[in-house]
């Protein structure tokens, strides 16, 4: 029952974490809670026809499916959470302003959210269909149905239950700092998952490794401790990450962080603008006239 | 490395069919990383390891150390099992009744710890590389 519940827990963890990153995230927009929960539901079917499917995946692109499958996966999602930062740099202030002055949800965002729905459901997927897999065979080779009634919904509510902790944790930071916090924490999960995709492409002979083992700090953090994983998952921490995969994790963290503050320095430009057209309309509209 | 070289890994690499993945991206690394990704792998020495009663046959295997290597992992079981290591940075869900390649290496001198992570009491393994 413990060998069960271990695993569902292990796989569980690092989808609970990612979907506690994003539901802080999106603290404040309406209808978030249905994102969330949509976002894990169509995650489950997806692991559920991922697992089905799995031999087909397997033997595609002469027998490297498994390795590209996992590494689109995660690069979609390192995307897609791009995408929702750099948004988030040009309407987080706003969003801010919207909830220091009523408690009330916020209207904006939702396309912003759909993307992070792909999020969550991605991360459910791809630990999903291993949980599924398991749970296949240990049916098919007949374990104790009560080891398995016990052992999933505890492995499961262990996972949640980590998930839970960290989002409230999360929760005690000032709303001042609040979005900043999320923002950089949504970063560095984009950049460990950018770095699990390279291991992906580098088992699959498409990368090169530029260096086996960059370091091995294995004896200090190990990836199969639970904090280890748990760091593996919030930033993407390697025992002994190959050269391409901290290549990866640099070029993502430097790319989002560059977009961030592109969009929020456009984002003040615009502002300052548009308040100076307030404050001098005629000024404005003579020097229109000249040019 | 020529550019005959190049111009074939690109042939081979745009010819591939990549089914629904996300052709955007993975294009994108595809042409920075084209140059240096072309390898030789004709050559490449094989091992095999075998899954059966959830245990993986043999336990402990010599491999050469400082070479890449292809490790043929066959399962013979009912049930889907997953070859992994955390140091050799490996992981690979092998199903019932098939076989799965995964490329390794070049490996340092030393021995490397691999499992079942479905069926971790028994699935237990070391690789040896000298």
């Amino acid at each position: 029952m413990l060998a069960i519940a271990l695993l569902v827990f292990r796989e569980v963890l690092e989808a609970s974490l990612i979907v506690t990153v994003v539901a802080a995230s999106t603290r404040g927009v309406a209808r978030r809670g249905s994102f969330i929960g949509g976002g894990i539901a169509l995650g489950m079917i997806g692991a559920i026809v991922v697992a089905i499917f799995a031999g087909v995946i397997n033997e595609a692109v002469g027998g490297l499916g498994q390795e590209l499958f996992n590494a689109s996966v995660l690069l979609a999602a390192v995307v897609m959470i791009g995408w929702h930062v750099v948004w988030m740099s040009s309407h987080g202030k706003e969003m801010l302003r919207h909830m220091q002055q009523v408690t009330a949800s916020v209207k904006t965002g939702s396309s912003s959210v759909a993307v992070l729905l792909a999020v969550i459901a991605l991360a459910v997927l791809r630990e999903g269909s291993e949980i599924v897999l398991f749970l296949y065979g240990m049916t098919a080779s007949g374990a104790d149905r009560m080891d398995l009634l016990a052992g999933v919904p505890l492995g499961l509510a262990g996972g949640a239950a980590v998930g839970f902790a960290l989002y409230f944790g999360l929760l005690q930071i000032p709303l001042h700092y609040f979005f900043n916090a999320t923002n950089w924490m949504l970063v560095l999960l984009a950049a460990g998952l950018s770095s699990t995709a390279a291991g992906f492409l580098i088992q699959a002979d498409w990368l090169p490794t530029w260096g086996n083992q960059l370091w091995n700090t294995s004896w200090l953090v190990s990836n199969n401790s639970l904090f280890g994983q748990a760091l593996h998952v919030l930033v993407g921490y390697e025992a002994r990450p190959a050269g391409m995969q901290l290549v990866f994790w640099l070029v993502t963290t430097t790319m989002l962080f560059t977009g961030m503050r592109l969009m929020a320095a456009r984002q003040t430009a615009l502002r300052v603008r548009a308040e100076a057209q307030q404050a001098e309309p005629t000024r404005n509209a003579a020097s229109t006239n000249t040019v | 490395m020529s550019d005959a070289l190049i111009t074939h890994a690109i042939k081979k690499a745009t010819h591939r069919s990549l089914g629904h993945v996300s052709k955007i991206s993975l294009l994108a690394l595809l042409i920075a990383i084209l140059p240096l990704a072309a390898a030789a792998d004709a050559e490449m020495p094989e091992f095999a390891l075998t899954i059966h009663n959830h245990r993986f046959e043999p336990t402990t295997l010599k491999v050469p150390a400082n070479t890449k290597f292809k490790l043929q992992v066959t399962n013979k079981d009912t049930t889907p099992s997953e070859f992994e290591s955390y140091e050799l940075n490996r992981e690979k869900v092998v199903l019932p009744d098939s076989t799965v390649t995964v490329l390794i290496g070049p490996l340092d001198k030393g021995t490397y710890k691999f499992f079942d992570d479905f069926h971790q009491d028994t699935g237990q393994g070391v690789l040896i590389a000298e």
